[in-house]
């Protein structure tokens, strides 16, 4: 997990990239999931030494982030944060799986550094396409859509609310951290007997904030669900985006484009 | 514990969604009966506190590792395990979405294993009996410990259980074991603390609010029996679940094994392998999963053809993204004059 700061700073640009109009943005929330579901779906269905069969897949996350207007760079740094535990797990991959897969250049590749690959770009276009679909739709479409696929009421007011007060909480954290910092004769590690103080004092100021937030709530008309969240209809351009992309997901599964690439050189 | 996509197979993902998602509908139709709306602005800034209070560490004595706020435990104890479930389900999908932790297939996995141990399986069977006897201090330090360790346990477990049914790595199933087990130890540790000193805080300062929490899901609405029947059939959906799809792999598995005692490359210099190997005869339950068969021949398609297939896909990428924006550019050009 990313520090408070960092952690702050990408909610702001995500709620930044969620407000841009475009193409893509102004598709319905749930034909956009069902199609980054599909995505991932078809990405981990592959085998673990389907490197050059991904791929294609590449062309989902380029395309729709120039549609979108949305920093590839920028998500890619985001992504970054998802690595260590999928190098953490690959890496002996190629320690556990040794047998020679291939030569390039007369060196040997095994098919656990195959594997390894494999794992990476697996992670790299799941992960991309996730954040992908947030950075161009945003919480109170994504809450829309979980109401129309049924998820329950009180999750979908609970993740919203989850969301909102984050940045709240976090700035609370923040100052109270840099407070204790100031006080602690620049000693940076926090110790336990203060932790529990710090934690239990936040945790108290969370639990009245709570009340404070329900009476305003109350008094705004609140009865235990949300108004004023809608999802956009389906329209003719939603259908022919799921309908296209799941062609063009189902063809890079199934057609090895290696093959017809060998038969013309 | 976050686990990844990548580490998933459709299967495996799409049944530990759909555990969680009848947890979730479970929970939720618990909660509409039972708490009034006053709790849900309450259980929506202790989702937003668990995900920030994550980022308070603290050196834990006599280490130099930190220790944060898990949040499992701490939830069901102020909020019951429904909402508890319901509330980390919230920050799970928000860790996944927007931080890229986690993921969307992994959503189901991540929930379950976070979110289905703390709450209905350690906070009703042992942190409740435990601190119910006598509600002080020392009873809530032991119960945080054990509560925190032993779900993080169950979690790091089927995360394992998880990334072997998916084949998903080469690692084999007890190296992996070895591999998870101990690290997530030293996080529960470090989670039981942070809890324990969490709520001892809270004991003092607001009593009411532990007690409170307990009463109102006394034994009656949340029975030994239920809690063993809800742990049965998921248990029970999952294993059947899982068999199924394992079952279209046999040939693999043995393939797989066959493949390993033949390789002299790695009888004549595998120190590592070896030592697993060895560390796995010795407590193999599961044969080893690692060295997939390969059926579609894409290893073939990632020789010569496919690296430069590979390279011309990228180009292939890399000009439709060019022509998208020159054409976005030439059309908001086109609309400006």
């Amino acid at each position: 997990m990313p520090n408070i700061t960092q952690s702050m700073q990408n909610l702001r640009w995500m709620d930044d990239q969620s407000e841009k109009k475009s193409s893509v943005h102004n598709l319905n929330a749930t034909i956009k999931v069902i199609a980054s579901f599909i995505y991932i779906l078809i990405v981990v269905s592959f085998d673990n030494y389907s490197f050059s069969r991904l791929m294609p897949l590449v062309i989902y996350i380029v395309v729709i982030s120039q549609l979108s207007d949305v920093s590839l760079l920028h998500i890619f740094k985001l992504s970054l944060f998802s690595f260590p535990l999928i190098i953490g797990i690959g890496i002996l991959n190629p320690f556990f799986n040794r047998e020679t897969a291939y030569y390039i250049a007369n060196i040997p590749i095994s098919f656990g550094m195959v594997s390894f690959a494999t794992l990476v770009l697996k992670s790299f276009l799941s992960v991309t396409a996730g954040l992908l679909l947030i950075a161009t739709t945003g919480i109170n479409q994504l809450a829309a859509a979980l109401r129309s696929i049924h998820a329950p009421k009180i999750f979908v007011i609970q993740l919203l609310l989850t969301y909102r007060y984050i940045t709240v909480l976090m700035e609370e954290v923040n100052k109270t951290l840099t407070a204790r910092t100031l006080r602690s004769n620049s000693n940076k590690k926090m110790d336990y007997k203060s932790f529990g103080l710090i934690s239990g004092t936040i945790l108290l100021q969370t639990i009245d904030r709570s009340s404070r937030i329900y009476y305003a709530m109350k008094l705004r008309g609140f009865n235990g669900d949300f108004i004023g969240i809608y999802s956009k209809k389906i329209s003719f351009s939603d259908v022919l985006y799921l309908a296209g992309w799941t062609l063009f997901f189902v063809l890079v599964r199934t057609v090895n484009i290696y093959d017809v690439f060998e038969k013309y050189i | 514990m976050h686990m990844a996509d990548a580490l998933l197979s459709p299967a495996v993902g799409g049944i530990m969604w759909t555990a969680s998602a009848g947890i979730m509908a479970y929970s939720g139709s618990k909660l509409k009966n039972e708490i009034d709306e006053s709790k849900i602005p309450l259980m929506g800034v202790m989702g937003a506190f668990v995900f920030a209070a994550q980022m308070i560490n603290f050196t834990i004595p006599m280490t130099g590792s930190s220790g944060h706020i898990g949040g499992g435990i701490l939830l069901s104890v102020l909020l019951g395990p429904y909402a508890a479930f319901i509330t980390l389900a919230s920050v799970l999908v928000i860790q996944a979405l927007f931080f890229a932790d986690g993921g969307l297939l992994a959503l189901g996995a991540n929930i379950f294993n976070m979110g289905f141990f703390a709450c209905f399986v350690v906070y009703p069977l042992i942190f409740k009996p435990m601190i119910k006897k006598s509600l002080n201090d020392k009873t809530i330090f032991k119960a945080s410990m054990i509560s925190a360790i032993l779900s993080l346990q169950m979690g790091a477990f089927f995360v394992v259980i998880e990334t072997l049914f998916s084949g998903k790595t080469e690692l084999p199933f007890t190296a992996f074991l070895l591999l998870m087990q101990p690290i997530h130890l030293a996080i529960g540790i470090g989670e039981g603390l942070a809890t324990a000193a969490t709520v001892m805080f809270i004991l003092k300062a607001r009593p009411q609010l532990i007690s409170s929490a307990n009463l109102q899901y006394s034994s009656n609405s949340f029975s030994l029996k239920k809690v063993a029947a809800i742990i049965l059939t998921s248990a029970l959906l999952i294993a059947t679940g899982l068999s199924l799809f394992a079952s279209s792999y046999p040939d693999g598995l043995e393939w797989s094994m066959g493949k390993i005692l033949s390789s002299s490359e790695l009888e004549a210099k595998g120190s590592i392998y070896e030592k697993m190997d060895s560390i796995q005869q010795n407590t193999s339950i599961m044969p080893d999963y690692s060295f997939k068969n390969n059926p579609e021949g894409s290893v073939a398609g990632t020789s010569f053809s496919g690296l430069v297939g590979s390279a011309a896909t990228l180009v292939i990428a890399y000009l439709i993204g060019i022509t998208i924006r020159k054409f976005k550019k030439n059309t908001a050009m086109k609309k400006t004059s």
